[in-house]
């Protein structure tokens, strides 16, 4: 369904896209918090703005919440220049963090706010704010105060309110993001089914990767305010582009290695105190024969023992993680990552390490992202409690 | 609001550089009058009294204060914490005149406690200087200010986690100094804040030295009163407040240096004490050692804020004429008779319509500048919130001579006109401030929440922020009628020959104790407790918000 991150030159007028963003940048102050961005969603799409603290993803939001101002740049949507049209006037909802309830209404007051201004009647109110509420599970609140409800309840009802006015576009700002883990994830679900039952774009921020990977058609992954990579999640999570992607989508080994030879969607490589490999390529990067660059390897992708070693090393630890194994193992001072079953012994003491054919990545050598290192690395999940600034 | 406060005080400062004579005020400019400060021995002596006890009672206070919030803060939980913080506050808001007054009839010579010494044959005849004199003075004042500098020094701890008690004792320190150590340099700011703000407030404060200090103790705050409300004489008056916000400002200043100039000889005192104190202590056992010695202290310091207000409460039923034991019988009668003496109506009209105005006009004025507070920022945030403070970290003396010879100079008459605008400098800040408070306290979101549902910005306004903000904007009103009707000390010299409550029950007060007063004290602290106690249910529920709204 959804179409592709770049316009198709296809024959004829091009159709005028649902929401298309060029050059767009914002700067507070002295500060660019967002990098010249250009982005296209189509209509229906679940588009996911993943990214680290401060990465940019909540003012891009904001800027299309209409919050924001863009400081160059323009948005279109449905082919209309937004950049005069205040927030009260886009057909678009908001479901804020803190979900931003009015304290002083109930459930069903906060639900009806928007179509008490757009002047509906009250049969229609009525009927509209039982419906959606039977929607979110919560037929019976509407008339009790929203102080209340539990987080999860008040999510539903933010949820609520921003869908009863049947927005264009529905726009989240880490709205899971103050529940615990087992809510969230029963929350993913749900939201990810109000999405595809209901059609409406949803423009989703995050910062949980997992989330993103769950729920959505496409994801933005944003860094320094920047899109650094777009596509699906598979796409995303599989095909890496560059070392900040593979080590902020799942868990990955980046090894230093050196080209031997490239083409178009293939590299061959040599592992710094390692053996040869044939690594997958994406992107437009060019690599050059005898160039440094990195091999990035999930820990699926490598197993203990085959028939053509690519390193060798000592295990140091074997963690259970219930359906598989996690070895630790000490390659040359580096610890690499190997995904294990837990069916027989383990494996201890000097081990080879292997890797599935037709897996791994090559990407240009860049040093570490700061943020990845302090969050991406524990698990992948740390960076959930992490603020978005 | 600038203009209206500094324009008097800017004038005041002129006024010390001008002469008096029979016909009132001369041409200057002239630094005759700050000759005539100095020159007189006596002057002298009285400023630097007044500042050794304004520094005395602020050591105290701060000290008490530092003991009883730590208490409340740390060491007692839940329920208990909530009825101590609650007694300090009604403490705070309980009308102060009627809590000087309270010492008067305690320490006075035909007072409670030398008729009880008395009676039980420990002296013959009345101890002088239990009364009229600078230790009466100081007693008082001590408890006057212990609230506010209680609450300041709690707001300050407010910010501190109180893990950090936990490991503090975790690591091995003792409750001492974990106290000294660990809570009262994190707590630093608030202590300083307690000190100055009590020193100021007791050193200008005259109504204590005149209702409990009497001919041998004379304050600066007394001296100024009587150079422009007795002598007429602004200039002179002008001078002597002036040449003493100098002394005071300065004597300030150098203890903020000292502290500063002390803080690493002073850690190596600490250090040597503590490597002593912990050799000291090992003997002593696990279960003293575990005893709190600040809960029996915030005990008695909360009794020392309940019982003289106690005193005035049983003493307006005494059937007796005079104040004293032995209780004589139980009477309604004074309630009734204080208001039947001759002024009482005209006082509390005048009361009523000052607070009526004062607060109207207030909220007119306060609600507006607390958007604009909450709405500046940087330095023009910074500097508006430093006005609406400005009020209240002038002495009520100096706003009150200010206002008196700017009335003089445009040719006002002092009366409820010029008294209620006094009210509105002081209203008017409390406003903004409980409604900036609130505005701030609410998350910006759910503005931009009802935008995004199509509202527009007049519709915002209607439907979501003016609901959120009455509660506070009428508990802050509520809260501003309260702290008028109490005021006295800017007040006395802005009536003129009108009259308020507490002007006129200072005049009764000075004339001699009549049980009537207590009456009168009764019903004014009961008025202002339950003013108080409406606004603080109306704010809670600002923050809890059980609003129900059907479909």
């Amino acid at each position: 369904m959804p179409g592709g991150i770049h316009a198709t030159t296809a024959d004829g007028p091009a159709p005028i896209p649902f929401l298309r963003l060029s050059g767009v940048t914002k700067r507070f102050d002295e500060t660019q918090v967002l990098r010249s961005t250009d982005l296209e969603i189509a209509q229906g799409e679940f588009f996911t703005l993943l990214g680290p603290s401060g990465c940019g993803k909540t003012t891009l939001l904001r800027i299309l919440s209409g919050f924001e101002s863009a400081s160059s740049g323009e948005v279109r949507f449905r082919g209309k220049d937004l950049g005069r049209t205040p927030a009260e006037r886009r057909p678009f909802n908001m479901v804020f963090q803190s979900y931003a309830l009015f304290p002083h209404m109930s459930v069903a007051g906060n639900v009806a706010y928007g179509l008490r201004t757009k002047g509906a009647g009250r049969e229609e109110i009525r009927e509209r704010v039982r419906g959606i509420l039977e929607l979110v599970h919560l037929p019976d609140a509407g008339p009790r105060p929203v102080s209340e409800l539990s987080g999860g309840q008040q999510q539903r009802v933010a949820l609520a309110r921003a869908l009863v006015n049947e927005p264009e576009m529905l726009l989240l700002d880490e709205p899971l993001g103050a529940l615990d883990l087992k809510l969230r994830k029963f929350l993913q679900d749900e939201l990810r089914s109000i999405q595809r039952r209901l059609g409406t774009t949803f423009i989703y921020v995050t910062h949980d990767q997992e989330e993103a990977l769950a729920m959505s058609h496409r994801i933005a992954l944003m860094n320094a305010g920047e899109v650094v990579q777009v596509g699906g999640p598979r796409e995303i999570y599989e095909q890496p582009q560059s070392r900040f992607v593979a080590e902020f989508i799942g868990e990955a080994n980046v090894l230093a290695c050196k080209v031997l030879a490239a083409g178009r969607n293939e590299a061959e490589v040599v592992l710094d105190g390692g053996g040869a490999c044939t690594l997958r390529k994406y992107g437009d990067a060019r690599l050059v024969p005898t160039d440094p660059a990195l091999a990035v390897v999930r820990p699926e992708h490598l197993q203990i023992g085959g028939a053509e070693p690519l390193l060798k090393g000592v295990v140091r630890q074997n963690v259970f993680l219930g359906t598989h194994c996690r070895y630790d193992v000490e390659v040359d001072g580096q610890i690499v990552r190997v995904a294990g079953s837990t069916a027989g012994a383990p494996a201890e003491g000097a081990v080879e390490i292997c890797l599935v054919p037709g897996r791994g990545v090559v990407v240009p050598d860049e040093p570490a992202s700061a943020v990845v290192q302090q969050a991406g690395r524990q698990g992948g999940s740390a960076a959930e409690d992490a603020d978005d600034a | 609001m600038l203009v209206v406060l500094a324009g008097p005080l800017a004038l005041l400062i002129t006024y010390a550089f001008r002469e008096s004579n029979f016909l009132g005020v001369g041409p200057g400019p002239t630094l005759e009058q700050f000759k005539a400060v100095f020159e007189q021995s006596a002057n002298v002596k009285i400023m630097l009294r007044t500042l050794g006890i304004g520094l005395a009672v602020a050591t105290a206070c701060t000290a008490m204060a530092f003991v009883l919030a730590y208490a409340i803060r740390f060491r007692l939980h839940g329920r208990r914490a909530a009825i101590a913080l609650g007694i300090v506050v009604a403490a705070g808001i309980a009308s102060f005149l009627v809590r000087v007054y309270a010492w008067g009839t305690i320490l006075g010579t035909n007072g409670l406690l030398n008729s009880a010494l008395q009676d039980l044959s420990l002296v013959n005849h009345p101890l002088g200087f239990l009364f009229f004199g600078y230790f009466s003075i100081g007693v008082t004042m001590a408890y006057v200010y212990l609230p506010i500098a209680t609450l300041l020094v709690v707001s300050a701890m407010q910010e501190i986690d109180p893990r950090d008690v936990e490991a503090s004792h975790d690591l091995g320190a003792g409750r001492w100094r974990t106290a000294l150590r660990v809570v009262a340099p994190q707590a630093r700011g608030g202590i300083a804040v307690a000190f100055a703000f009590t020193a100021v407030l007791a050193s200008s404060d005259y109504v204590t030295p005149l209702l409990v200090g009497g001919a041998r103790g004379l304050m600066v705050g007394a001296l100024v009163q009587e150079d422009a409300l007795v002598n007429g004489n602004y200039p002179a008056s002008a001078a002597l407040a002036f040449s003493f916000l100098a002394l005071l400002v300065l004597a300030l200043a150098t203890i903020a240096l000292l502290v500063r100039l002390c803080r690493r000889p002073a850690a190596a005192l600490a250090r040597l004490v503590d490597r002593h104190a912990t050799r000291l202590t090992r003997w002593v056992p696990d279960a003293i050692a575990g005893r709190s010695l600040s809960r029996p202290a915030a005990l008695l310091l909360l009794a020392y804020l309940i019982l003289p207000t106690l005193v005035v409460v049983v003493f307006s039923f005494n059937s007796a004429s005079t104040i004293g034991l032995p209780f004589k019988g139980f009477t309604l009668h004074w309630y009734p008779s204080i208001t039947e003496r001759l002024g009482f109506g005209e006082a509390l009209e005048g009361s009523i319509q000052v607070a009526l105005t004062a607060v109207v006009v207030g909220v007119l004025i306060g609600v507006p500048a607390a958007f604009a507070i909450n709405r500046a920022t940087g330095r023009l945030g910074s500097g508006l919130s430093a006005l609406v403070y400005l009020p209240y970290a002038i002495p009520g003396v100096l706003l009150g001579i200010a206002i008196l010879t700017a009335a003089d100079q445009l040719g006002l008459q002092l009366g409820r006109g010029v008294t209620s605008l006094v009210h509105v400098l002081l209203v008017a800040p409390l406003v903004a401030l409980v409604v900036s408070a609130r505005l701030t306290g609410m998350d910006p979101r759910i503005f931009e929440a009802a935008r995004d549902m199509g509202a527009s910005p007049a519709r915002v306004l209607r439907t979501v922020t003016l609901p959120l903000i009455m509660p506070a904007v009428i508990g802050a009103a509520l809260i501003g009628a309260a702290y008028s009707l109490d005021e006295i000390l800017a007040t006395n010299f802005t009536i003129g020959t009108s009259s308020t409550i507490p002007v006129w029950l200072f005049g009764q007060a000075r004339r001699g104790f009549n049980p009537g007063i207590n009456a009168l004290g009764v019903m004014m602290m009961a008025g202002t407790l339950l003013i108080f106690l409406i606004a603080a249910v109306l704010l809670r529920r600002t923050l809890i918000n059980p609003g129900r709204e059907p479909v």
